[in-house]
């Protein structure tokens, strides 16, 4: 693997958004060209691949990804074209298939539609102060572990951590059931 | 491995092929460890989906400054956009040096930190419909940041029949859309009313004195809703009312 290109992996996965942007602006090109055979106008093509690069991103940040056979472009006109697909099949719209068709394999996403659980989890979540949202984020978010959130924060140790995330955990539970705040 | 690891593992989707089984087990015997999972994967869920729309919103904007870049080829235009870059960059660095120099922030400083737009947490609007009634539209309208609509939905509203909670809302767009001085009798009255809205108007009504550099007024104010302990912003309040010592 080149190592540029292995450097950008650990940038994505240490949550370095200035890699997305990266990611973003190398591929635009080839991927708008792309998804013009499928009969896309501009917008919805930006749209979706705008929604790929972000999918990609979240990949690597929050479950730790890592290519090693194959290369970011490919991962990501992968996700692109599932998102493709998956725009078509909802604006109902008859197209042709592309030549490229067949050279790209779709990477299907996780559905990233929320319950109404959620939804409210994800409104109040903004509500907590940031040192809050901080500590849950890198905990369930990116999935480091307490011993992880140490040596990268502030925290002196374990036991702070675990009793400040169940502090805020509380916090939100307490702003969902009595939306005060 | 304990259970929590296995959830946390299970979440970021690194369960080996026993551990998945072992996983499996526990969410079809064991209760608590179900709705643990099911606890953490939608905070999981939400997270994500606050942090996909920060992510969008960087792409978007991305798009625009391209844009913008894309349509300024005239070498004039885009020596006139270095030189004020340069100057930007130079004002800003005057500002960063005072700051270090004096870490206390001006009124309007702390406004613009402290300040956000209240969340509708009266009146779920469904999206899709076509609203049918005029408090529903200002809902609507509120929570699409059309705060000019909104007030005078409100108020269309307010005069069908008169409630403390929506006339807060309607305090809330007439703030929002810059007409403070409007809003603030309106926050004043429902403050000292002891309502449901009591507090965010106690805040409110502060951050706008803090906007206009009224320090003591505000300090007042956070000191007021600081008595009420209902635990509404309690953190920030502190905060601030730490930094307005310095005045």
């Amino acid at each position: 693997m080149a190592n540029t290109e292995h450097n950008l992996q650990e940038r994505l996965r240490a949550n370095d958004s200035t890699a997305l942007t990266e990611v973003y602006n190398a591929h635009k090109d080839a991927f708008i060209s792309f998804a013009k055979g499928y009969g896309l106008d501009y917008d919805a093509i930006v749209d979706i691949y705008q929604d790929a690069t972000i999918a990609l991103y979240q990949n690597f940040a929050m479950g730790q990804k890592s290519i090693e056979n194959s290369s970011i472009k490919t991962y990501l006109f992968g996700i692109g074209k599932f998102k493709i697909f998956d725009h078509l099949k909802r604006a109902q719209k008859v197209y042709a298939l592309p030549d490229h068709h067949e050279l790209v394999a779709e990477i299907p996403t996780e559905d990233d539609t929320l319950t109404t659980e959620q939804e409210l989890l994800a409104r109040y979540f903004k509500h907590l102060g940031e040192r809050c949202q901080e500590v849950l984020k890198l905990f369930y978010y990116r999935g480091l572990s307490i011993q992880e959130i140490v040596d990268s924060t502030h925290y002196k140790d374990q036991n702070t951590v675990k009793s400040h995330k169940s502090r805020c955990l509380k916090q939100l539970k307490s702003l969902i059931h009595s939306p005060n705040d | 491995m304990t259970n929590e690891t296995l959830i946390q593992k299970q979440l970021q989707g690194q369960l080996s092929n026993e551990q998945m089984n072992q996983f499996n087990t526990l969410m079809e015997t064991d209760n608590a460890f179900a709705k643990a999972y099911e606890e953490q994967h939608s905070l999981k869920k939400a997270i994500a989906a606050n942090e996909r729309n920060t992510l969008k919103k960087q792409l978007q904007s991305l798009e625009q400054g391209d844009q913008t870049s894309t349509s300024s080829k005239n070498p004039l235009t885009k020596w006139l956009a270095i030189a004020a870059v340069i100057a930007i960059a130079l004002i800003g660095s005057t500002y960063f040096f005072q700051d270090l120099g004096n870490a206390s922030k001006s009124g309007t400083e702390l406004y613009a930190t402290y300040y956000e737009a209240y969340p509708n947490v009266l009146q779920p609007v469904t999206r899709g419909n076509t609203p049918e009634d005029e408090l529903s539209e200002a809902f609507l309208a509120y929570e699409n940041g059309a705060y000019e609509d909104a007030a005078t939905s409100f108020k269309i509203a307010l005069d069908q029949k008169e409630d403390q909670d929506v006339r807060f809302y309607y305090a809330m767009s007439l703030l929002n859309s810059g007409d403070t001085q409007s809003a603030l009798p309106i926050l004043d009255t429902i403050a000292q009313s002891d309502s449901r809205f009591s507090p965010q108007s106690y805040w409110y009504i502060a951050l706008s004195q803090l906007q206009s550099e009224n320090k003591e007024s505000a300090k007042d104010n956070l000191l007021q809703l600081d008595a009420l302990d209902s635990g509404f912003k309690t953190q920030k309040i502190e905060d601030l009312l730490e930094q307005l010592e310095d005045f």
